[in-house]
């Protein structure tokens, strides 16, 4: 969390992570050369680029890719969801260099603008083998470039976090594009078993871990609690929720995370401000619901952050009988305080 | 995340897993994985029967009993090169396919072109003329 908006907000654990990213991006492309010369020397200094960059920006948003689902299903792959902006800025930076070098190279030195040239110099939409595939790249690579521009918290908070996660779900389309870029354009031109099987796999990895995660999320979202005489929902017994953890329950298409802590029980909306994180994923440290994703906080009781901070999350009303929690499903204003159950 | 985002998150996985797959199929349907060559180019020209041929400093063009041979002599400056049939005064009737480095490229076709011509339609500029 903080206060004011920085260029880049660096942390111990960032820079670390950060060192990591540029180590490994530098060693992958020292490698890449170094193969390239000895098994295929007559390559030449540009090509070498572009193969270079081209095929590091793809290695990196495979990474990107299987983060999301990997931390939904793991905890143990929070760290790196934390500092996953980074990298996904480090390959927009890559793509940009393999993009801006094949349009400077196959496109500048003729006496059109090398933009008209980009989208004149092959007409042949009609066929597969010599389609016009360095469009498609362009268009990846303006998609990349509008998500990593916008990868800051301040537009993050001008956006809301909604609209926000939504302009950056557009990644998916970016990799379609980036997908049908290169079976369209490089391997048309020089097929290779090893890189086909890559992608191929690549695809199934990221595919199935997006789609199983999404069914377990759909698993969540179909629990039906059952509802006593005044409308309040049975969801668990006290039993069922760790200490200083949380147990989520989805009420009305919203999820709701119930604490435990202190001999105390709140419930808050599941949802961070921050990034739309899952509150209730998250633990009590310091007296506080931290939020796993990006460690945002908000008081159990209030649903708010703790001053100087101004985030505010919808808080419920419960209750206890016997040991079975109850909730009321209507949800207060953001930030009301709700005095907490004790037990 | 919202239940509303899960749910994009869900479908745009399910689109996703429906048409990757068919990019991939798609696009690989063509291509030999033991050639490193593209399947409109090679350097070999035929050796089918020729039933017609011409020839000038840039092409040579054969035509061969269902296709046409083009053999691009030496590299064009021009940036885009496609090759159309045309009629005697030059006018474009029917696009051919595009031509990038030297080599031997073959499309299929039945009938006898009056003429064919090279063109760069980013500078609009007529490359070269071959009336059969």
């Amino acid at each position: 969390m903080g206060l004011d908006y920085q260029l880049v907000l660096w942390n111990k654990h960032k820079k670390t992570y950060d060192k990591i990213i540029v180590v490994s991006m530098l060693l992958y492309l020292i490698l890449f050369a170094a193969i390239t010369l000895v098994f295929n020397s007559e390559t030449s200094l540009e090509t070498l680029v572009l193969r270079a960059f081209g095929s590091l920006a793809i290695v990196l948003l495979h990474v990107i890719l299987v983060i999301g689902p990997l931390s939904r299903m793991n905890t143990r792959f929070l760290p790196i969801l934390y500092n996953r902006r980074h990298l996904g800025v480090s390959m927009f930076i890559t793509a940009l260099i393999h993009g801006g070098f094949a349009l400077i190279q196959f496109h500048a030195l003729g006496d059109t603008n090398l933009f008209y040239s980009l989208f004149t110099s092959n007409l042949d939409y009609n066929t597969l083998t010599n389609f016009p595939f360095q469009v498609l790249g362009f268009f990846a690579l303006l998609i990349l470039f509008v998500m990593a521009s916008t990868s800051h918290d301040f537009f993050l908070k001008n956006l809301s976090p909604t609209v926000w996660k939504r302009l950056h779900m557009l990644v998916y389309l970016a990799y379609a594009l980036i997908i049908a870029h290169v079976f369209l354009g490089a391997f048309q031109q020089e097929t290779s078993i090893f890189t086909i099987g890559f992608l191929i796999v690549g695809f199934l990895i990221i595919g199935s871990l997006h789609i199983i995660s999404s069914f377990r999320e759909a698993k969540i979202d179909k629990f039906i609690a059952h509802k006593d005489v005044q409308g309040w929902l049975k969801v668990c017994t006290i039993e069922e929720i760790d200490d200083d953890r949380a147990k989520i329950f989805t009420v009305q298409n919203e999820r709701i995370a119930v604490f435990k802590y202190d001999g105390k029980l709140s419930a808050v909306h599941n949802v961070c401000k921050h990034q739309g994180g899952p509150l209730g994923e998250g633990k009590i440290i310091d007296g506080c619901i931290t939020c796993p994703w990006h460690g945002y906080q908000y008081l159990p009781h209030n649903g708010q952050s703790p001053p100087p901070f101004t985030e505010k999350v919808a808080t419920y009303e419960l209750k206890l009988v016997e040991n079975v929690v109850y909730i009321n499903p209507k949800a207060f204003e953001e930030g009301t305080e709700v005095e907490p159950t004790l037990f | 995340m919202t239940s509303g985002l899960r749910k994009a998150h869900k479908y745009s996985w399910l689109l996703l897993a429906i048409i990757i797959p068919l990019i991939m199929f798609f696009a690989l349907k063509d291509v030999s994985l033991s050639s490193g060559n593209d399947s409109a180019t090679s350097f070999e020209p035929s050796k089918e029967p020729i039933l017609k041929m011409v020839e000038n400093d840039v092409i040579k063009v054969s035509l061969l009993s269902n296709s046409i041979e083009i053999i691009l002599k030496r590299t064009l400056k021009n940036a885009s090169s496609i090759a159309y049939i045309s009629d005697l005064s030059g006018n474009k009737n029917q696009i051919i396919g595009q031509l990038s480095t030297v080599g031997v490229y073959r499309f299929n076709m039945e009938t006898l072109p009056k003429s064919i011509i090279l063109y760069d339609e980013l500078k609009g500029e007529l490359i070269t003329k071959l009336d059969f």
